[in-house]
């Protein structure tokens, strides 16, 4: 009978446990919250056993015969996961209550996502990565169309449901190609097998066809048409959430993939990494200039923010994922802050996503208007905030890697400047223009406040004080 | 912990203010006049604690991102001193200067100009170069809203070019940064970020010419963006129109002399060769700086663009003088900076007194100021004469030590840069003159009042120390003359080998020498120049 | 013999021995064959005969046999499909487990209650069902 290692599994376990007890939890009882809470002390039992396994583990770990790796690296990646999870749960309460319908199957829903999120991150098998990546993304095709009398919710879901499966079917055939090739789905024994196989042209095609099957799910130009769609017409929770967790989880498996499993073969992918890594920086912050919808501009945003992720892939050695890891765990924390914001000025009608609805709030809502500013600064790349840090370690590791790199490198700086230019036109708004017609806000909900605030001390923190975290995403490969 | 208490206090006072006095102003003002001269206070025994020697001093070095080799590093020299001291200077200054002109949110104003002053003396201090360019990042945060939210008509406009315009030079910055961090790294083993180290082992690094001279531009654009230098000037008219008085004030007085500051404190000492190189374009640009500058300031009929125009021709002086790459120059440089901060944001001071009282800057509005407001015209009367450089007032003493320094380097760059010096006198004593005298003729000007005792109280601290460095300017140049010189030894050291080797190099290989033709020409010809002085 | 003929013998042995394997289950195909048979043939000679126009019509689901091909069904259908489906498809993991059941059930009782989590997380599901109100028509 194959080992199994309990102990190295309880986030998963602690996870999935939670996602049946949010289900039970909302046949039982009558207040909603109390399946919020459910959700939100499972995710942070998760999240500290995997800060406990963390600070304790050196060694990769196999779990489940050879199905998983539990490695400093998953681990992590739970954190992330867990932290993104948390503040989604707390921004969606208040959402949650005005839609009235559905409430305990949302969270369960979350819950599941992030199931798959800590099995795409910790599987060792790319078997198991699709098994996770299917889990994630029926959970969030069915929460992308949650509301259901909403036309734009139900545009959302349809439309990240048909590019999702397409995605999903081209990321499976070049399983099938590498599995034809290798042999085995087993990630670990892809690159002993590279000099053989190295060449071979259906390897290849699969490598690629792994790439833009990835490329659907974190959103990399060319395959980001969808996003813009999705995040305006979801549910702005839900946008969130799919922004941050699911983005960080598509970059664990492939960086799992691309700068361990087939970093033999760096020189084969990584021109083309670059070049992507190139585009979807540009055109995302070129087109978010335009955006007059905040949601839209945010998923822009986050396109762009993919592509600086990308450019730690181009390093392909372990400081490189490092820096990827410091990266997502900070560019979630700062665009789910982002989109908490946007929840949190709400009027009586509806939510507020014109950015031209912004004028004025600076002065009469100071707190929103500082919470908004400190997560455009932060988004935009400015130091003292944690974006900085995050973009100094990316480029750094990139540039150590491979100094030939270095107009990616430039380019991304300028690209930061040109999104200084549309996250500042937020502040423009909010501090310098007077409101055309003065918008009635309701008071701050404090669940969305609460999560938005921990974003901010999250942001500031690690901007200041950046060591810990750092310390954390210290990884070595795993070959 | 001395230059940190000094960094930090105004950031202190920022939070008490946001914490304590949101929405109590003049309780804010109180608490923003009280931080900025308690930081004052500190700095003057910056000044009086130094010793007059080349070496780092209040040193503080604290490991900040270990793994990153980012630390905690703030020291001052007598180059970064008297930046140090003018950045505090202005602190109270600037605040009684917006006592009531600023109606609009003074909490706020006050919060985001304390944020800026620990920004503007985190830069002067710090010798990490990512802490260096936190600071210098940071810093663009408080003046993008000063500008935006308490700014002229265009504010927006100038806002956002203000901080795109920085933002594009810094970020050239931040690659240079990293692409030096890498090749120390990867060529001595030791992972730093830290100023200092990696300009001890830039002799070692064995940088090609080219990438060198890749290197210093990215730094001397993102320096030259800020000065600002001919041709990226063009941001500057318009922040300094749009800004309140105070940002014009402290933007002429303190902020663009962290693109000298950063000329000298990076670009010159890192990258010798190149710097040797570069000096004929860079002296052109400046002296086209000098002479544009001062013809455009010539016809402007608003006084705020006349002042903002007459920045660009000073600091092309400053420019000139720092690459002139000799004692003279560099330390009228230093000298200069201090003083065009003083008669800049002095003349800035009094357009902003005077726009106060009637709401225009058009030249042609005044007229027979002299007669209404007689303290207001005497000391108009003196910060002009500094800004011409009158003998007896501190812009003499600068201007004549850097014409001293480009002649000693480059006869014809001094005529040129002499040209600016007469071309300055026409513009400010006409604009002097249209303004002060003659007779009275708009009759809403008759009833103007003189200044206040708040805003004498606020000019005589400036006027003071413009007579001094004037009359006496030894306590100033013997603070960083050490500096000054260690500075020009450690340019012209690894310079002279480096380019009798690259000679020999060249003259066995001609295919290269081809290659970076201009830059290497040069630098055979100043390293000749140099044995030849000698 | 040579060693041919007994390749053969015991070629053919193994053979007979895989069919003589099938025959419960040839028994068992015939005996539910003849249960189905004699029930149709019982309830057809004993039962009452009243026909009505519904009776007679095609069996359909109680669809109607002919008319537009764009026919709204009635939502609940799907429901009822898809939970089937689900619980169906569930039960088929028995099958594997109940395989090596016998080989790991003596290293401990692990096996068994792995099986009862997934049987319970079944149940959930099932309640989950049921309480929303899944299995009710209307």
């Amino acid at each position: 009978m194959p080992e199994i290692r309990w102990e190295l599994l309880t986030p998963i376990l602690i996870m999935t446990g939670t996602a049946l007890l949010a289900l039970v939890v909302d046949l039982v009882v009558r207040s909603k919250k109390t399946v919020a809470g459910v959700a939100c002390l499972g995710t942070l039992a998760m999240s500290a056993s995997s800060y406990l396994l963390l600070s304790g583990l050196v060694e990769p770990q196999n779990v489940f015969g050879e199905m998983m790796l539990v490695s400093r690296y998953s681990l992590f990646f739970n954190m992330i996961f867990g932290a993104s999870t948390l503040l989604v749960i707390l921004i969606s309460i208040r959402t949650m209550e005005r839609a009235h319908q559905h409430q305990g199957e949302y969270y369960m829903l979350i819950l599941l996502a992030t199931v798959g999120m800590m099995l795409m991150a910790s599987a060792n098998e790319l078997i198991m990565v699709f098994l996770g990546l299917e889990l994630m993304s029926l959970c969030l095709y069915v929460l992308a169309g949650f509301f259901p009398r909403d036309l734009a919710s139900n545009e959302a879901g349809m439309k990240y449901l048909l590019l999702g499966a397409f995605a999903s079917g081209l990321f499976l055939y070049g399983i099938a190609l590498i599995y034809g090739n290798v042999g085995s789905t087993n990630i670990t024994e892809i690159a002993p097998q590279l000099p053989r196989i190295g060449e071979s042209p259906f390897f290849l095609v699969g490598v690629v066809l792994l790439i833009v099957g990835f490329g659907f799910k974190v959103a990399l130009v060319p395959f980001h048409q969808w996003a813009p769609d999705v995040y305006e017409g979801a549910p702005t929770p839900v946008a969130a959430f799919i922004s941050a967790g699911p983005k960080a989880a598509g970059f664990a498996a492939f960086f799992r993939i691309f700068a361990d499993a087939l970093n033999g073969i760096s020189g084969e992918w990584l021109m083309l990494v670059a070049i992507l890594a190139a585009l979807t920086m540009t055109v995302g912050n070129v087109i978010a200039l335009v955006q007059s919808n905040i949601k839209r501009m945010l998923a822009y945003s986050s396109i762009a923010h993919a592509g600086y992720v990308l450019v730690a892939l181009t390093a392909a050695n372990g400081d490189g994922v490092s820096s990827a890891m410091f990266y997502l765990f900070v560019y979630c924390i700062m665009n789910i802050g982002a989109f908490g914001t946007v929840i949190l000025a709400e009027t009586k009608d509806s939510e507020t996503v014109q950015i031209r609805s912004y004028a004025g709030i600076g002065f009469r809502r100071p707190l929103l208007g500082l919470l908004m500013t400190l997560f455009m600064l932060s988004l935009a790349g400015f130091p003292p905030t944690a974006g900085f840090i995050a973009k100094l370690n990316v480029f750094k590791s990139a540039l150590q890697a491979h100094p030939q790199l270095a107009w990616l490198i430039v380019l991304a700086v300028l690209n930061a400047v040109v999104s200084a230019y549309y996250y500042l036109r937020l502040v423009v708004f909010m501090y310098m223009r007077e409101p055309s017609e003065p918008l009635r806000f309701l008071p701050y909900n404090s669940w969305s406040l609460v999560a938005v605030l921990l974003s901010m001390i999250g942001v500031l923190l690690i901007g200041i004080l950046p060591s810990f975290l750092m310390e954390q995403t210290s990884v070595q490969l795993f070959m | 912990m001395f230059l940190s208490l000094i960094v930090f206090l105004p950031l202190a006072g920022a939070a008490v203010i946001a914490i304590f006095a949101r929405s109590h102003p003049e309780v804010a003002k109180g608490i923003a006049l009280l931080t900025t001269l308690l930081t004052f206070a500190f700095s003057l025994f910056l000044y009086f604690g130094f010793q007059d020697t080349a070496s780092m001093q209040f040193e503080e070095r604290v490991p900040w991102i270990p793994s990153l080799g980012i630390s905690y590093h703030l020291a001052i020299d007598g180059i970064s001193l008297f930046l140090v001291l003018l950045t505090t200077f202005f602190g109270p200054i600037c605040i009684l200067a917006a006592w009531n002109s600023i109606q609009k949110n003074v909490p706020g104003f006050m919060i985001a100009f304390l944020f800026l002053q620990t920004g503007m003396l985190g830069v002067f201090c710090s010798l990490d170069m990512v802490l260096f360019y936190v600071f210098w990042e940071a810093m663009l945060i408080p003046m993008y809203f000063l500008i935006g939210i308490w700014g002229g008509e265009k504010r927006i406009y100038a806002a956002i070019k203000f901080v795109l315009y920085t933002m594009a030079g810094g970020a050239l910055m931040l690659v240079a940064i990293l692409a030096l961090y890498v090749i120390n790294g990867k060529i001595t083993g030791n992972y730093t970020f830290n100023l200092l180290t990696i300009q001890q082992n830039m002799s070692q690094l064995g940088l090609s010419v080219r990438v060198e001279m890749f290197l210093f531009l990215a730094f001397f654009l993102s320096f030259a963006i800020k000065v600002p230098l001919f041709p990226f000037h063009t941001w500057l008219p318009d922040a300094h129109v749009e800004a309140p008085t105070v940002g014009s004030v402290i933007l002429a007085g303190v902020l663009l002399k962290m693109g000298t500051y950063g000329m000298l404190r990076f670009c010159i000492p890192l990258f010798p060769t190149a710097t040797f190189s570069a000096v004929p374009w860079i002296s052109v640009l400046a002296i086209i700086g000098i002479i544009y500058g001062a013809l455009v300031a010539m016809v402007q009929p608003d006084l705020k663009k006349l002042v903002a125009y007459s920045s660009v021709s000073h600091l092309g002086f400053v420019v000139l003088g720092l690459f002139a790459l000799n004692s003279q120059g560099i330390q009228g440089g230093i000298l200069q900076m201090v003083n065009h901060g003083l008669s800049t944001g002095a003349l800035f001071l009094i357009v902003g007194m005077i726009y106060e009282r009637r709401h225009t800057r058009l030249i042609a509005d005044f007229g027979g100021l002299a007669k209404r407001m007689p303290i207001f015209a005497t000391i108009f009367m003196i910060i002009t004469f500094s800004s011409i450089g009158l003998p007896g007032l501190n812009g003499f003493v600068g201007e004549f030590l850097v014409l001293t320094g480009a002649f000693l380097s480059h006869k014809i760059y001094a005529v040129f840069a002499a040209i600016g010096v007469i071309l300055a006198a026409v513009y400010m004593l006409w604009m002097f003159q249209r303004v002060v005298f003659g007779k009275l003729e708009n009759p809403v000007n008759a009833t103007l009042q003189d200044l206040s005792i708040r805003e004498i109280a606020l000019l005589v601290p400036v006027l003071l120390f413009i007579i001094f460095i004037g009359v006496y300017p030894h306590p100033f140049l013997s603070r960083m003359e050490a500096s000054v010189e260690h500075l020009i030894q450690t340019v012209h050291q690894p310079v002279k080998i480096q380019s009798t080797v690259r000679l020999q190099e060249h003259r066995t290989n001609p295919a290269t020498a081809s290659l970076d033709g201009p830059s290497l020409s040069a630098t055979i010809e100043n390293a000749d120049k140099l044995a030849f002085n000698e | 013999m040579t060693t041919e003929d007994m390749v053969k013998t015991s070629a053919r042995s193994k053979t007979e021995d895989m069919l003589n394997e099938y025959i419960p289950i040839l028994i068992l195909t015939i005996t539910a064959a003849l249960f189905a048979a004699i029930n149709l043939v019982l309830s057809h000679l004993l039962g009452p005969r009243k026909s009505s126009r519904s009776k007679l019509s095609v069996y359909e689901s109680g669809m109607k046999p002919r008319g537009d091909a764009r026919h709204r069904f009635s939502i609940k259908f799907y429901l009822i499909a898809m939970v089937f489906i689900i619980f169906d498809i569930e039960v088929v993991f028995l099958y594997p487990w109940a395989l090596i059941f016998r080989q790991y059930v003596a290293a401990g009782p692990f096996i068994l209650i792995e099986m009862l989590v997934f049987i319970g997380i079944l149940v959930l599901g099932y309640i989950y069902v049921w309480k929303k109100g899944g299995l009710t028509w209307d």
